[in-house]
């Protein structure tokens, strides 16, 4: 919001404070300032000053209300353009208002209007705004708009065909605003509208029909506020933002709406020689009472950390208006009708304080008591593996979490479906990720054109999808490494590394079955934790630049987390007192699947007291097929005799 | 003298012996049964007596002068085979430039901040990216249609229920819910904001966030653990004004600003010209908030704050381009060592 400085000197004759330090003022007490502007106006040099205004100020998205709060911040009083009283005529207007949306409404008809070009000083005052000047009585409306916030809409009296009616759209229809923009209605718009025609989509912006022109002669003049969420709904649908929805999306105060509504008759009377025709017509249903809230002073210093003294406080909230029963503890405090956003003591505590000033406070690092350590096991196991891996040679990478659903298809090789978002500005990446590979891969392709060598890259993040129709999300550690021959067993060895260091004992890498494309499907292979597949492991087709092969691998660490919460984890730490004792058999396999299998088993049998190690040291594909693999086992705690007679005996040689 | 005669050819002939074996021949031909030596020393069993008592010592001497001879040999010639054994094993450095593994520069931001936070006892929460809007809006105050939702872009999955998360807010939204206070919690994260990408913003960004909720803390406490945070970033020297501002979530709402690293407070077109940046947002937890967690605002009060890590990351790592954050053009160069011309 931008205030002219001569404009807060008009508002408030006895400030001595420079731009500056107003920009300064308001800037700690919660509207930065965003700009400061050296102007011409009325052929004087002026300064305009812009403010970002919170959310929950619509009633500083006005100069009065700019001016208000500097006049709190150096305790001056305001003075604001006064008004006239004026006689109502007899006739009454016909309008329905046939909707709750509709907060308040007032309205009166003049005659008489002359529609001239507005004067230099308008036209000027209006641009510092962006706003276009039209003629002297839409000039006037978008005037008093900015003065206090408040919007109003004139309407061509005359144009009108039978009651006007305030209502909800619920039919398809096509209009087209004051700018020739056409707007296709739907439903549930609010409007204003007569036997035919729309006049307005109420509180955003006025249709082409009833428009003041130069051969206007008498007109509506309406002031309203409606329910804000519908108004931004509304703006929202249509796609239509303007200066009166930004307003009237937010909750001004219906109380202050009569002195808006004032000012605008009392200009139009004055500027344009328009004359009273009508009663005034009101429809406030619902009249918001005066707010009193019960305050506490001492809550200001409580929350604030230090110490203002009752008389401080009140000091600070008679600046700002508020009226303070003080007679007794707790207070009594009466709100400003134009600050709809004070709803609780807390709020109050903030208006203390913000005027007491945040920079005034001490900054003190607090000895709070000791909390329970509540950090996941997952979040710190993270953390480990990361290092473990840049100690490794491992380059972490972050990537976009939005993908192609193409990336997706090449990628997936798990038994969920896509997720995609419903509004991408890019929609090119609707997708969330389902794997990590995707993002990998795409890193891949951009350090190959940087021709970047050695790449090894890791990524620790979510993927997304969908299974039964809910959306899930989990924690996976994704791999890609280029290099020459002996690539993918480096990885699997990293793999099968880091999972063991995690405390995973039994880990396995059989052929995959649900193999994604990007992948050579003669070496892909499910990485098992048990029972349990957790991952996948696979050369991909594509070839890093300098034709090196490419391999990834990802796992689901959320599984692993919950693997090693009900597995018991791997212990090494044994005390050996006897030499170990190494013995060799031979074993027969269709496959080192079946290996595995048959290892298991072994395993098993052997039990963990007496096993140091169990390894495959050689592999001889037969001539039927099948194929001897040489095992050796090395035995702990066993003297030779016990350990020969136990081998023999596991591995089926008596 | 016979005796030192052989010692000399002996001492002559041991020198060109090069190997333990013609070393051994050698001590046979000297000092074995049938050697020089011990042939001269049996010789003597046929001497009469007196000579016998002369000569004697004379050869029982030369014999240990020979065998001191063979065995300073053994040991040098010992030494000269282990050299060269050691010499044939040994292995040379190699080439190949060793590869050193990075982390990721906002990983490292967040590592710096949970660093402090840990010394502090504060815990460390992630939650889901994709959100509720329960989560992400409404149990932060921020209602259906409320005003304040035309800060944040969202991007639905189902709008108006099933988004990504905007904030990290929403994990200190899930704490609040699911654990007991006091609780003094750190939430890094990704967030989305669904906006256009370029050279200075992403539609994919981290956040990080703070919650403490005791029986009291006041914004003193909130402006004393933002300040620690900035100071484990930018060091101690570093200019932070606290200024009020709107958050839905807090009350009193709080606008941290560090003062422009670039201007220092004179200002610049990095500041734009108001000498300060601004650095995230805090204040004290809405009475509205911890209620809808199940908490009474009169027995527990809060404070949070929230920032965002890239643009931190970005200066720390002298990146000009956000985009190269999560682009796959992020270098990390190698290690040169000594052995690299």
């Amino acid at each position: 919001m931008k205030i002219l400085y001569s404009q807060i000197k008009q508002l408030i004759p006895s400030l001595a404070a420079t731009p500056a330090e107003i920009g300064a003022a308001l800037t700690m007490t919660g509207f930065m300032q965003e700009s400061l502007e050296t102007v011409h106006y009325n052929d004087q040099p002026d300064v305009l000053l812009g403010f970002e205004i919170r959310q929950n100020r619509p009633d500083c998205l006005s100069v009065i209300g700019l001016a208000r709060e500097i006049a709190a911040y150096f305790n001056l009083s305001l003075n604001l353009p006064s008004t006239k009283e004026w006689t109502p005529a007899e006739v009454p207007v016909s309008i329905r208002v046939e909707t709750p949306a509709v907060r308040r409404l007032k309205a009166i008809k003049l005659q008489d209007i002359t529609v001239q070009a507005s004067p230099q000083w308008l036209v000027d005052y209006l641009a510092f705004y962006e706003i276009n000047s039209v003629n002297l009585p839409v000039d006037l409306s978008n005037y008093v708009m900015l003065l206090t916030g408040y919007p109003s809409h004139l309407i061509d009296y005359d144009r009108l065909d039978g009651d006007i009616v305030w209502s909800i759209n619920h039919r398809p229809r096509e209009v087209t605003s004051l700018d020739g923009t056409p707007l296709q209605l739907k439903d549930e718009e609010l409007i204003i509208h007569d036997r035919h025609n729309v006049i307005a989509l109420a509180g955003i912006v006025g249709t082409n029909y009833a428009a003041i022109f130069e051969s206007t002669k008498t007109i509506l003049a309406e002031m309203a506020l409606y329910d804000p969420a519908l108004i931004r709904r509304n703006t929202r649908a249509l796609h239509v933002v303007t200066e009166a929805s930004n307003r009237l999306s937010k909750n001004l105060s219906p109380a202050d709406l009569d002195y808006a509504f004032n000012l605008l008759i009392n200009l139009l009377v004055d500027q344009t020689g328009g004359k009273i025709a009508s009663q005034t017509f009101e429809d406030y249903k619902e009249k918001i009472e005066v707010k009193n809230l019960i305050f506490e002073p001492q809550l200001a210093s409580e929350l604030g950390g230090i110490t203002i003294e009752p008389d401080h406080c009140r000091q600070l909230l008679s600046q700002l208006e508020f009226k303070i029963n003080d007679k007794q503890l707790p207070w009594e405090v009466t709100v400003p009708s134009w600050r709809t956003d004070i709803e609780l003591p807390e709020d109050i505590v903030e208006e203390v304080l913000r005027l007491y000033r945040f920079d005034r406070l001490p900054s003190v690092l607090p000895a709070l008591p000791a909390t329970l350590d509540i950090t996941p096991l997952l979040t710190k196991a993270k953390e480990r593996w990361r290092d473990w891996l840049a100690f490794q040679g491992w380059d972490e990478v972050l990537s976009w979490t939005m993908v192609r659903p193409d990336d997706n298809t090449l990628t997936n090789y798990l038994p969920w479906s896509m997720a995609t978002v419903q509004n991408a500005i890019n929609e090119d990446y609707p997708a969330l990720r389902q794997t990590i590979i995707a993002s990998l891969i795409k890193q891949a392709r951009e350090y190959a054109k940087e021709q970047v060598p050695q790449l090894q890259i890791f990524e620790l993040g979510k993927v997304f999808g969908q299974e039964e129709n809910n959306y899930t999300e989990t924690e996976h550690l994704g791999w890609l490494m280029a290099g020459g021959d002996g690539v993918v067993e480096v990885l699997r060895q990293t793999v099968t590394a880091l999972l063991a260091h995690s405390g995973v004992e039994k880990i396995y890498f059989y052929p995959a079955k649900n193999i994604p494309a990007v992948a050579n499907p003669y070496a892909a292979w499910t990485i098992m934790i048990g029972e349990k597949p957790i991952g996948l492991l696979a050369q991909l087709k594509e070839h890093y630049y300098n034709d090196e092969t490419m391999v990834v691998a990802e796992i689901d660490v959320e599984q692993l987390i919950s693997y090693l919460s009900e597995h018991p984890t791997l212990a090494p730490t044994v005390e050996i007192t006897q030499k170990l004792i190494t013995l060799d058999a031979n074993l027969e396999a269709a496959s080192r699947q079946e290996l595995v299998m048959k290892l298991q088993d072994i395993e098993e049998k052997l039990g963990r007291e007496s096993l140091w190690s169990l390894a495959v040291i050689d592999e001889f594909c037969l001539p039927s097929g099948r194929y001897r693999y040489t095992v050796r086992a090395v035995y702990k705690e066993l003297d030779d005799q016990s350990a020969k007679k136990l081998h023999l005996q596991v591995f089926g040689l008596q | 003298m016979l005796g030192n005669k052989i010692l000399d050819e002996l001492s002559s002939q041991i020198k060109a012996v090069s190997t333990e074996a013609d070393l051994t021949a050698l001590w046979h031909k000297y000092l074995g049964r049938e050697g020089i030596i011990k042939a001269q020393i049996k010789a003597l069993a046929q001497l009469p007596l007196e000579e016998k008592r002369q000569q004697g010592p004379l050869w029982q001497q030369i014999q240990e002068q020979a065998q001191a001879l063979f065995d300073t040999r053994a040991a040098e010639i010992r030494a000269t085979n282990e050299e060269a054994a050691w010499q044939a094993e040994a292995q040379s450095l190699g080439l190949v430039p060793v590869k050193l593994g990075h982390l990721h520069p906002i990983t490292q931001t967040i590592r710096k901040l949970n660093e402090l936070f840990i010394r502090l006892g504060y815990s460390i929460m992630e939650g889901p990216e994709i959100e509720t809007d329960e989560f992400c809006f409404q149990r932060l105050n921020v209602p259906p249609d409320h005003p304040a939702r035309d800060m944040q872009d969202t991007f639905y999955l189902e709008e108006p229920n099933v988004l990504l998360r905007t904030q990290t807010s929403s994990i200190e939204a899930r704490v609040l819910a699911n654990y007991a206070p006091p609780l003094k919690v750190v939430c890094p994260g990704r967030v989305y904001r669904n906006e256009t990408v370029n050279k200075s913003n992403h539609f994919i960004f981290h956040h990080y966030q703070g919650v403490v909720v005791m029986p009291k803390v006041s914004l003193v406490d909130l402006f004393g653990t933002f300040t620690a945070l900035f100071q484990a970033i930018y060091g101690p020297e570093v200019k932070i004004r606290f200024r009020n501002k709107y958050y839905p979530e807090v009350e009193p709402g709080v606008g941290p600003d560090m003062q422009c690293f670039n201007c220092h407070g004179t200002g610049c077109s990095v500041c734009k010209g108001v000498g300060w940046i601004e650095m995230g947002g805090a204040g004290l937890i809405h009475p509205k908030v911890l209620t809808m967690a199940g908490l009474d605002p009169r027995e527990w009060h809060g404070f949070a704050f929230g920032l965002g890590l890239d643009r931190w990351a970005m200066a720390s790592y002298n990146i000009t381009d956000i985009r190269t954050l999560l682009g796959g053009n992020l270098g990390y160069k190698p290690y040169h060592h000594e052995n690299i011309v």
